[in-house]
């Protein structure tokens, strides 16, 4: 995907004016797996909403597989902050629910439905409703119903916020195993660096706005708790909080 | 309140609302073409009733109607189906509070409002005319009845809630119970209670106008009643009419004056 | 179960005493406040309203009151009451929440119709009654769509608001996943603004109820509003209690079972 200097302000009901995105020129290429980062209320959730196409920008293009982006579309999935899930279906129901919608033939839904349901572990919560689920478990089923939609592009927008690390950690390598095994472009956007260097490939930061700084991530696949350790990690994660304006020294 | 010039969405709400009303008078006028005058009145005829008889209704000096109009039975009726709603709020808050704040009373008093809650109101009306004739509370015991029934259940479930919220809170700083019911539940339970005030004020006008249909010497019901009669569906339609705006005028100055009262909500 | 026996046996005690404190006797020798016993020894005057059919014969005028004919006459009327309820009910239903789901598409159109609702639902539903009479009559017909009519006002309201009301993130999020338009309003925006129109059914219940009865007030030959109004007239007390106890136990089963099939149809709903 692409974004060619995209603007886009709002006005807040005080009159004041606030850039959301300023001048933001990126391309992403295919497969890559971007964490966008930065403190909140800095840009991060426009981002991501221009390249869902839930808001437009004011001047500036963006483009996702060669087409601009007009609307919302079963192309670019979004996993969202909040629990989204339909309360009223039941969770094979939910996962279904995409591909139902675009006509594909019941047998071949079932059998995705099924593959996913076993990969999530939820094999036996087919047919419970969402609000016998945990939060966990939800955020499961959530990634389950995006993924089996088959998107090209993946959005993220702070999936896991409020989750404990254990939970969070156990969703990672869900989220992780489904990735690598599809060639998925995932955005994904979060405040918390040490999210950030666990999954992507690379780190855009944003700041008022603006992509301040565009680290790439070399180090090695699986993101084991030592790789994590390694000196690039650490540099990474210096470079990182340095463009996001933290002092070397309180 | 301060006044703001009105914002484009506001201009553009109001703009297509009378778009809608100018549409349904269209459609109204087409419709009349071709019905008959009895079934469905042009609009202007119903318009040119509403002007002659908004102030005297001389067509119904026969049946002994006080020649006041539209205007003095619309005050007639008024008056009942606010009496109605004060004396049903005077009833029904007391009750409401003291079944939220005590268990007892609320064992006491959830059963009868739970089996009066599914009573269809008009069933009461016969008894009415029995026991009080025609007299004003004949006209609004069904008002009385309605009312106190949905201010005691709007004031118990607000009351619940405010204790939950504020109460712990008030009492934490040594507030004496005499303060707690003035100073924290009422103010806390006013907004729900504006809100059940106005569905019992609207019920009030149904409930006091059907009273007058079946049985009473004035009042917009009346009004209504003897223009069917005879028939006169164009004059029946302007009652109509007139009692509707009424109606929506006092809920404007209810829903007004409760925004205003409430206005620390957040 | 033993607080609702409680619950009965409290308001048969209360209605004792409110009889015997301030009930009256007529000329007739019917009290104004007729007790429990009085209204229940009523029963079998309901016969006079029980007209034939079913190869059983109508009663003789003076010498027909028994309990068979009365239990008959019961369900006679009775039948012709829920079924004016339910015809209206069904249809105010259908239309109501169906143009709701419609307006709400177009924010144009709603804003357009938005005043019409509102002046509607604002004018007094039972002064209506003579209109529709004009209108249609006393027939069957009138009624039903009286009821259909005070249901559909209610409900109209209701669904746009509770549609209002549903969380943009669900429209957004099934557009994400490819799914638009009418499928969208149908499985994720109604079924969203459910619980919310849940409490808009139950309250247009009380309407319909209040609309069938004060419909066959006026010039209907059957139905329970039929037997009150002529009990009324004839100021027969005991009756009307009587009456009055079966209707409030009529209402109370249809609003039971209602509530009970909302409340399945919203299972799903977190508390």
């Amino acid at each position: 995907m692409e974004l060619r200097d995209v603007n886009r302000e709002f006005t807040q009901a005080s009159g004041e004016h606030i850039r959301g995105m300023d001048g933001v020129s990126f391309t992403i290429p295919q497969g890559q797996f971007v964490c966008i980062l930065g403190p909140s209320g800095q840009g991060k959730s426009t981002l991501i909403n221009m390249v869902a196409g839930f808001d437009t920008p004011d001047s500036g293009e963006v483009v996702v597989n060669g087409r601009p982006v007009r609307g919302p579309g079963p192309d670019r999935g979004v996993v969202f902050q909040r629990d989204t899930l339909f309360l009223w279906k039941r969770v094979a129901d939910n996962i279904e629910f995409g591909l139902k919608a675009r006509g594909v033939p019941k047998a071949e839904r079932k059998e995705t439905v099924d593959r996913y349901l076993k990969f999530i572990g939820l094999e036996k919560f087919a047919r419970a409703w969402p609000k016998e689920l945990s939060g966990g478990m939800r955020r499961r089923v959530a990634i389950a119903a995006v993924f089996a939609n088959d998107p090209e592009v993946l959005l993220m927008d702070e999936p896991f916020v409020g989750l404990d690390y254990v939970l969070r950690a156990a969703l990672h390598e869900v989220l992780l195993e489904l990735w690598s095994r599809t060639e998925k472009t995932v955005m994904f956007v979060t405040h918390d660096i040490d999210e950030a260097l666990a999954l992507g490939d690379r780190v855009l930061v944003v700041q008022s706005g603006r992509i301040v700084r565009d680290v790439p991530l070399d180090f090695e696949r699986p993101r084991t708790l030592e790789v994590l350790e390694s000196q690039e990690a650490a540099h990474a994660r210096v470079a990182i909080l340095r463009s996001m304006g933290v002092p070397d020294a309180v | 309140m301060s006044w703001h010039r009105p914002d484009a969405g506001t201009v553009r709400r109001l703009a297509l609302g009378t778009l809608g009303i100018a549409a349904f008078v269209l459609l109204w006028w087409l419709i009349s073409l071709g019905a008959r005058e009895v079934q469905v009145p042009d609009p202007s005829s119903v318009l040119s009733s509403v002007r002659e008889n908004f102030w005297t209704t001389d067509a119904l000096e026969f049946v002994n109607l006080p020649s006041g109009g539209f205007a003095s039975s619309l005050l007639a009726t008024g008056k009942a189906a606010m009496l109605g709603v004060l004396i049903g709020t005077c009833l029904g808050l007391p009750i409401g509070i003291l079944a939220g704040r005590s268990r007892l009373v609320r064992m006491l008093v959830e059963p009868p409002l739970m089996v009066l809650g599914v009573v269809p109101v008009v069933v009461l009306l016969p008894f009415m005319n029995i026991w009080f004739g025609n007299s004003i509370i004949a006209q609004a015991g069904l008002t009385i009845f309605y009312a106190t029934l949905v201010m005691a259940v709007t004031a118990k479930s607000a009351t619940m809630n405010a204790l939950g919220k504020y109460e712990k809170f008030g009492r934490s700083l040594g507030a004496s119970e005499r303060a707690l019911v003035f100073s924290i539940s009422l103010p806390a339970i006013a907004p729900a209670m504006v809100g059940s005030l106005r569905v019992a004020m609207a019920a009030a006008w149904g409930f006091t106008v059907i009273a007058e249909i079946l049985g009473a010497n004035k009042g917009i019901g009346r009004v209504i009643q003897v223009f069917a009669t005879i028939q006169a569906t164009a004059d029946v339609i302007a009652a109509l009419l007139c009692l509707g705006v009424v109606a929506l005028i006092v809920d404007a100055v209810i829903a007004r004056v409760g925004r205003w009262y409430t206005s620390w909500q957040e | 179960m033993v607080q609702g026996v409680g619950v009965v046996a409290g308001i048969l005690v209360v209605w004792q005493l409110a009889s015997m404190l301030l009930g009256s006797t007529s000329g007739s020798g019917i009290s104004t406040v007729p007790s429990p016993s009085e209204a229940f020894s009523a029963f079998p005057e309901l016969s006079a309203y029980w007209t034939g059919g079913f190869g059983l014969e109508a009663p003789a005028l003076t010498s027909g009151d028994s309990f068979g004919n009365a239990l008959l006459g019961l369900l006679q009327n009775g039948v012709a009451t829920i079924y004016r309820l339910v015809l209206g009910v069904s249809i105010g239903l259908i239309v109501g929440v169906g143009l709701g789901v419609l307006v709400t598409w177009s924010r144009t159109l709603r804003e357009t119709v938005a005043p019409l609702a509102h002046f509607a639902r604002m004018m007094p539903l039972l002064a209506m009654l003579p209109l529709f009479g004009l209108w249609f009559g006393p027939t069957n017909l009138g009624v039903i769509v009286f009821v259909a009519f005070s249901v559909f006002v209610v409900l109209f309201v209701v669904t746009i608001n509770a549609i209002e009301n549903v969380p943009n993130f669900y429209s957004s999020y099934a557009r994400s996943l490819g799914c638009d338009g009418a499928r969208m309003r149908l499985s994720v925006v109604l079924p969203a603004a459910l619980p919310e129109i849940r409490g808009g059914i139950l309250l247009a219940m009380g309407f319909a109820w209040s609309a069938v009865i004060a419909g066959e007030f006026l010039g209907q030959e059957s139905g329970l509003g039929r037997i009150i109004q002529r009990a009324g007239y004839f100021s027969q007390t005991d009756l009307l209690a009587l009456m009055g106890v079966l209707t409030v136990i009529a209402a109370g089963i249809t609003f039971a079972l209602v509530s009970w099939g909302l409340s399945w149809a919203t299972r799903w709903v977190e508390e």
